[in-house]
């Protein structure tokens, strides 16, 4: 546990245990060479972040590029906040025949955002890394 | 039912000596879920997406990989008069939706796995 004033670096696994504990996070692609950012609803299942999308940007230009992915939490009562970032490559899975990416597909992902979200995302993880700190109440 | 009627001519290829973001990035623009390994004319291996994606997690220096270090090679294409059921078969096994069609060493083309479905399902008078 980190004390005050002090930044804890996480080990891998418990960036995945915290990760794990998430149920919303952020994908950040590159698109025409810009970097973008979209919230999204996971699941993390053997280090692969599973989420479902829409037709547009993340389903068009994240396939197969190196993307970066971010979950987090501040707990005020607590005084306590941690922030986690994997790096990693993105795979279609709406139709892959693979097992794993069946087994993926069976997962209760669950978008918040209202409309139909047809296509799953899986991204592979490279590198983790995480922080926690604990600031005052 | 053959798989002649369904070739697609071919198409995007991969070389042996090409990094994994190169053919990654071809994989994407053509489409397909799978690349022929072509060298010297011949097709000596397929990469699928499933590879890559597989190779970006685990490799040393991804920008530095290349496509050599993670081919696959064994039942990775069919030929010209193999039943569909062959080239399903193959596909499920491999795990990816495209196959490459050989004769001999010599690439001809790709079959999909939805025309291929698609023909089946007509075939037995399933509606699609």
């Amino acid at each position: 546990m980190a004390s005050r004033s002090e930044v804890e670096e996480l080990s891998r696994e418990e960036c995945e245990r915290l990760l794990a504990s998430r149920s919303l996070g952020r994908i950040a692609i590159v698109v025409d060479g810009r970097p973008q950012i979209f919230p999204v609803n996971y699941v993390l299942e053997n280090e692969v972040v599973v989420f479902r999308t829409s037709w547009g940007l993340k389903l068009e230009r994240s396939p197969l590029t190196p993307v970066a992915f971010e979950a987090d939490m501040v707990d005020p009562v607590a005084g306590e906040a941690w922030s986690v970032v994997v790096q990693g490559t993105v795979q279609d899975i709406t139709e892959a025949i693979d097992t794993r990416s069946v087994r993926l597909r069976q997962l209760a992902v669950d978008p918040a955002a209202p409309g139909d979200r047809p296509y799953w995302m899986g991204v592979y993880i490279r590198e983790t890394s995480g922080r926690r700190f604990r600031f005052p109440r | 039912m053959r798989i002649t009627t369904f070739i697609r001519q071919k198409g995007a290829t991969a070389a042996p000596h090409e990094t994994l973001h190169q053919v990654a990035a071809r994989m994407r623009s053509a489409g397909l879920s799978c690349l022929p390994v072509v060298r010297d004319e011949g097709m000596v291996a397929l990469i699928t997406e499933r590879d890559l994606v597989k190779a970006m997690a685990i490799s040393v220096r991804p920008g530095e990989a290349t496509v050599a270090d993670y081919m696959r090679t064994g039942s990775i294409s069919v030929e010209p008069f193999d039943e569909a059921s062959v080239a399903l078969l193959r596909m499920l096994a491999i795990g990816c939706l495209d196959l490459p069609v050989v004769n001999e060493r010599h690439l001809i083309g790709m079959v999909s796995v939805r025309e291929l479905l698609a023909a089946q399902a007509v075939v037995h008078g399933i509606a699609v």
